[in-house]
């Protein structure tokens, strides 16, 4: 009881009775029981818990026996090193005068705070992490508690201490959880006796009630959903082991906390399976799904080579060719999930970014002018890639050299607080990846908090993080463990674009992404040669072939002529036309024929004949790709659709089971289908569909009129692509207008090769798809030769460039024409 | 025995999410008014666009007696039509003080806080007429009104309805069947292309960004919305709620725009939800969040009715890890094809709301 608690203040600058060595100075805490006073020993140099209960608030067993005396030392039977002990030796403490006559309990003094003001304090704040720790510091003490037959019996919040210790243990976590006061609800007169794990759910309740649900990644998420809906709601308050297995079982609850990692990468997707095999065309479709990505990509694309070397890479090419899908694919969490992550087989821990969020974070970001705000993207994206890239390496050591990483995770983690400049929080539990990863999110959170104030000169930015930190932390990280030591990391960034990731924000990351140093590559993809900036904002221009290497994917399928691209359409049309259970066709040749026929000239003469030719057969899909195999899929697709769909194809005795006119249709009708979409795609849209639409008409214009004069027989002239004379200078909206061509590649840009007249000149050749809607063949011979200013003009009046251009009649010498030979 | 029972009766429990809180809260029905009266220290907020409706709420206020502030928000671009200079003289003629605010349709970052600037001294209550409000205008405003400390307390949303919603059904199915012979023909009524998908950092979304993401999207009748928002964002997942008009006349309109849309060729799960009573949105985007949180990222594109916009801007208000994308449109058509009449007014009290978010 509370009122026979005798004054705490005249304990202060008193000796322990029978310990005079130990001197009071300082009330800690007063409860029902009694005092909680900090005692020092000078001669020991140490501090001690001297906990003062009255004799009124003790347990008197029959004949006057002192049965609280073996309640409060039945816990040193507990080895657990969360337990805090009394000292056996337990004084009385008796003085008439001052009304005084209790007894004290002698234990360790413990440094730091107890639960409930840490609660108090970080209201909102809490992190997953140290709710995990705490549960399981917590159930690992259970354990030991349940074999020995030892209760608690009054855990509170009050008697949860967050350890904080000396400095000087160089060995062990400086922030742990300790438990005291064992025993002392049983000794004492209230006899308030608490289930232990009642009152653990109720703790666990208090934790969780203080996490930030929407502040916390998907992985704490996660993490708080099976705390609160099963150990809150289920384990901790059953009783009954009939209803739930896992009721007081300590050992059991242990290995189900220690198991959420695991539950969580088990997690495969939605557990969609491709039931028809044009389904998930694209990566960001398949999305989490990882054995399906595994099962859809082919390991024979174009460029693997090159994204796979050790260079930083910036891969290009069109919407749909596959970026995504091999970026993620060599990712290590990828890789872990489906089972490929051996350690003998990881060259490099891959780590996926996409771009999209620095989109959402930095929407149409410009240099700002203050000079304390220009490091804000780099310490949004170090938090991010370095968050991310300690999520994976935890999991993938844990898996393959748990014992290595167990020993050492605490230094490296020291190490990274360091580097991070950062003063880990005073929580037990911070020598972790786990907590290190924590603080990284609330990193991320405060650059872009920063971020919206970043011209406001009223309000601080803080300190940021310099371009080394990442770089810094990543070789740490590696060169820590024996294990890891010459893997560097490589970090996939997907759809490095502008607009999207304005150029003045890749200026101001590029100073990360384009250095040269042994432990961290960048690939970067990027839409277009134009989407990307290959310089940064202190004016440096990164040199391709030193800094960077670049990957046009859409000119690598271009200039194909190994076969190799249909190669890799085979067998990316073999994938998914197996991936479906007893699905009519198992190979692109029996669904749309081969058709090796290769004679353009003659291709172009029918289409004088007769206006058109009927396109069909494997080699013309790939004859239509330019990398973007998710149109190719999408087109199969529809030509599938048009016979009737599987059901039909089941039942259909040709060969191919799709017509040559069927083929035909559909790839007319998708190039209009794609115009359609690109004219609501962006601003410009129905701008670049008019330009698309000039450029088609003049080139099927000179195939009809016009005939080749350097070639025998004077075949037709078969342009699909614009040949400038001279380097471009063009007005700003041109210029605009331009990029977008290429951003949507409309046009891909060719920059191998000369100009007529010498000059090395980007040629634009048409997307290969366009080419039979505007009746055009794929011969890649000639080209429409055009002055930069015709450029201009098809760039900025399609109509009339078309009416300059289009030839309507056997040749008509113009004499403000190029001439085409 | 029964120490036990009562103990476990108490644990049986578990920590209620946000999304939680705010799904077990009572949600005020929007409320039919005829008149309602603003005091001296009120203050509403209203848009001046070209629709006539845009003068509803403010012609329904003035109807009580006592003056009260108004703020009124300005377009840019500037559209000669808007009925700005209507209300001003009305603000004059009532003897009512107001002040004006730009919003840039195309530049719209950091508005919330500005209007939040602008209303600092208003002690009374707040009325957001939405009537005229672009949609992610209604949301910029729901959220930074959410985020102060006293919340929604005292405040409200207003809306008027039109009284004919043009397109027509003919105009529509003439539309589409042209949509049916050339692929590459556009459907436009309202409005046309889009400028951007526009994205605005206070209503995005910190989380690290580990998994897929899932558009919810309301399909409308500008296919190029969806286009839009599909090609420049690359979702996984869709989820389309689509809008129920309260008049059954306007039913036709949920299968055009499944039609104008392609929705057959988007794989999506789909949803229905009034376009006036916004709890069946909120209790749509609720459900949305509780299924798929833990494992996606949320995008929301408000291309709804503005009273669903309102349901998103509550939701948004509550929710900050749900990332808010906008395709701005590139035009409008021209004033005279909008909205006719200004029909009933509605009034919405959002104090309920403060509860969750404290």
């Amino acid at each position: 009881m509370r009122a026979n608690l005798p004054q705490a203040g005249w304990f202060i600058g008193q000796h322990l009775p029978n310990r005079p060595d130990i001197v009071i100075i300082q009330l800690v805490k007063s409860g029902n029981d009694g005092h909680v006073f900090k005692g020092h020993s000078d001669s020991l140099t140490r501090d001690w818990a001297c906990k003062v209960i009255p004799r009124n608030n003790l347990v008197i067993g029959a004949g006057g026996k002192e049965v609280w005396r073996s309640e409060v030392l039945k816990a040193n039977s507990l080895t657990n090193t969360a337990v805090v002990k009394f000292e056996q030796q337990i004084d009385d403490w008796k003085n008439d005068v001052a009304g005084v006559d209790c007894v004290v309990l002698v234990s360790e003094f413990v440094e730091g705070c107890d639960l409930k003001d840490f609660i108090a304090k970080n209201k909102g704040t809490v992190t997953i992490a140290f709710v995990t720790s705490f549960l399981s510091t917590m159930l690992n003490l259970f354990h030991e508690m349940k074999l020995r037959g030892v209760v608690h019996g009054d855990l509170h919040a009050g008697n949860i201490l967050v350890q904080d210790r000396s400095a000087y243990d160089l060995l062990s976590p400086r922030h742990v959880f300790r438990v005291t006061d064992f025993g002392v609800a049983e000794a004492t007169s209230d006899r308030r006796f608490k289930d232990d794990f009642d009152q653990l759910a109720d703790l666990l309740r208090q934790l969780l009630e203080q996490v930030s649900y929407t502040a916390g990644s998907l992985k704490e998420k996660f993490d708080f959903n099976v705390l609160n809906d099963k150990f809150l709601a289920r384990y901790l308050p059953e009783r009954d082991r009939t209803r739930e297995p896992m009721a007081r079982q300590p050992e059991l609850l242990f290995k189900e906390l220690q198991g959420i990692d695991a539950e969580f990468d088990k997690y495969a997707g939605e557990g969609s399976r491709l039931l028809n095999p044009f389904d998930f065309l694209n990566c960001e479709q398949i999305g989490d799904d990882e054995s399906l990505l595994k099962s859809l990509y082919s390991d024979r694309f174009l460029g693997l080579d090159v994204i796979g070397s050790g260079n930083n890479v910036v891969v290009t090419g069109p919407r749909g060719c596959g970026k995504s899908t091999v970026f993620k694919s060599l990712s290590l969490h990828h890789k872990s999930q489906v089972g490929e992550d051996a350690p003998a087989e990881t060259k490099y821990f891959g780590v996926y970014y996409r771009c999209l969020d620095l989109y959402f974070a930095f929407p149409r970001y410009v240099i700002p002018s203050r000079p304390e705000a220009l490091d804000i993207p780099v310490h949004f994206v170090t938090a991010t890639l370095l968050a991310g890239f300690c999520e994976v390496f935890e999991r993938w050591a844990l898996r393959h050299f748990q014992e290595e990483y167990r020993a050492c995770e605490s230094r490296v983690a020291i190490k990274l607080w360091d580097i991070l400049g950062i003063a880990p929080p005073r929580e037990p539990g911070v020598e972790t990846l786990r907590f290190v990863t924590a603080e990284l999110q609330k990193q991320r959170r405060k650059a872009t908090e920063r971020q919206q104030f970043a011209s406001d000169a009223k309000r601080g930015i803080g300190r940021c993080w310099g371009v080394d930190i990442l770089q810094r932390a990543c070789e740490a990280l590696v060169e820590s463990f024996s294990f890891s030591k010459s893997r560097p990391v490589y970090f996939f960034i997907d759809d490095y674009s502008a607009p999207k990731v304005t150029k003045a924000l890749q200026s101001s990351l590029n100073r990360i992404f384009m250095q040269r140093l042994p432990h961290c590559f960048f690939k970067l993809s990027t839409e277009s040669p134009v989407s990307f900036s290959s310089g940064d904002m202190d004016g440096v221009e990164y040199v391709e072939g030193r800094e960077f290497f670049m990957l046009n994917l859409g000119l690598v399928y271009l200039h194909d002529d190994s076969d190799k691209k249909l190669a890799f359409i085979e067998d990316v049309f073999h994938r998914r036309l197996s991936a479906v259970e007893r699905y009519p066709v198992k190979d692109l040749t029996e669904l749309v024929g081969s058709n090796p026929f290769r004679n353009w000239n003659e291709d172009a003469r029918q289409i004088r004949r007769a206006k058109r030719i009927t396109i069909w057969g494997k080699e013309n899909l790939s004859n239509l790709c330019s990398g973007d195999i998710h149109y190719v899929i999408n087109l199969v697709a529809s030509m599938v659709n048009a016979v009737g769909g599987e059901a039909q194809l089941l039942q259909s005795a040709n060969t191919p089971k799709v017509s040559a006119s069927v083929q035909d249709k559909c790839i007319r009708e998708e190039a209009g289908e794609f115009l359609r979409n690109l004219k609501g795609s962006c601003e410009h849209g129905d701008k670049l569909v008019e330009i698309a639409s000039a450029f088609g008409i003049v080139a099927n214009s000179f195939l009809r009129w016009r005939n080749s004069t350097n070639e025998k027989g004077e075949p037709p002239w078969q342009a699909c692509r614009i040949e400038p004379h001279d380097a471009l200078s063009l007005t700003g909206p041109a210029q605009s207008l331009y990029d977008e061509l290429l951003r949507y590649s409309v046009f891909i840009e060719d920059v191998r090769g000369k100009s007529r007249r010498g000059k090395t000149v980007p040629r634009l050749c048409l997307r290969r798809f366009l080419i039979p809607y505007f009746n055009l063949t794929f011969n890649g011979r000639d080209s429409i030769p055009l002055e930069p200013e015709d450029i201009e003009l098809l760039l900025t009046a399609p109509d009339l460039f078309e009416a300059k251009f289009r030839r309507r009649g056997l040749d008509e010498p113009r004499a403000d024409e190029l001439p085409l030979g | 025995m029964n120490y036990h029972l009562v103990r476990k009766e108490q644990f049986r429990m578990r920590v209620l999410r946000i999304d939680e809180k705010l799904a077990a809260r009572p949600k005020p029905s929007i409320q039919p008014v005829e008149r309602f009266a603003l005091g001296s220290g009120d203050c509403l907020i209203l848009c001046a666009g070209f629709e006539e409706r845009v003068l509803g709420v403010l012609d329904t206020a003035l109807l009580g007696s006592v003056p009260f502030k108004v703020v009124v928000v300005e377009y840019l671009p500037f559209v000669p039509q808007n009925r700005s200079t209507i209300i001003r003289e009305k603000c004059v003629q009532s003897g009512l003080s107001f002040s004006e605010i730009t919003y840039d349709r195309l530049n719209p970052i950091g508005f919330g806080g500005l209007l939040l600037e602008r209303i600092a001294d208003c002690n009374g209550r707040i009325i957001v007429d939405v009537s005229g409000m672009s949609r992610l205008l209604i949301v910029q405003v729901l959220v930074a009104l959410g985020s102060r400390k006293t919340s929604f307390h005292q405040c409200s949303v207003a809306y008027a309805e039109a009284n004919t919603y043009p397109p027509s059904q003919s105009e529509v199915e003439s539309k589409i069947a042209k949509l049916d012979t050339d692929p590459t023909f556009s459907v436009l009524f309202l409005s046309s292309g889009v400028f951007e998908v526009t994205i605005v950092p206070e209503l995005s979304s910190p989380s690290i960004p580990i998994g897929q993401t899932r558009l919810i999207a309301f399909p409308s009748l500008d296919a190029y919305q969806l286009t839009a928002l599909r090609a420049e964002l690359q979702p996984s997942r869709f989820s389309f709620i689509h809008g129920i008009p309260p008049n059954s006349r306007n039913a036709w309109r949920a299968d055009a725009i499944r039609k104008i849309n392609r929705l057959d060729t988007v794989k999506h799960d789909s949803h229905s939800a009034s376009t006036l009573d916004y709890r069946e949105t909120l209790h749509c985007l609720l459900r949305l969040y509780a299924m798929h949180s833990e494992r996606e990222r949320l995008l929301i594109s408000p291309t709804g009715s503005k009273m669903q916009t309102v349901a998103v801007g509550l939701f948004r208000a509550h929710l900050d890890d749900v990332q808010i994308v906008y395709p701005t449109p590139k035009a409008f058509c021209s004033p005279t094809n909008y909205t006719k009449g200004v029909g009933q007014v509605y009034l919405l009290p959002l104090d309920e709301f403060s509860v969750a978010l404290s």
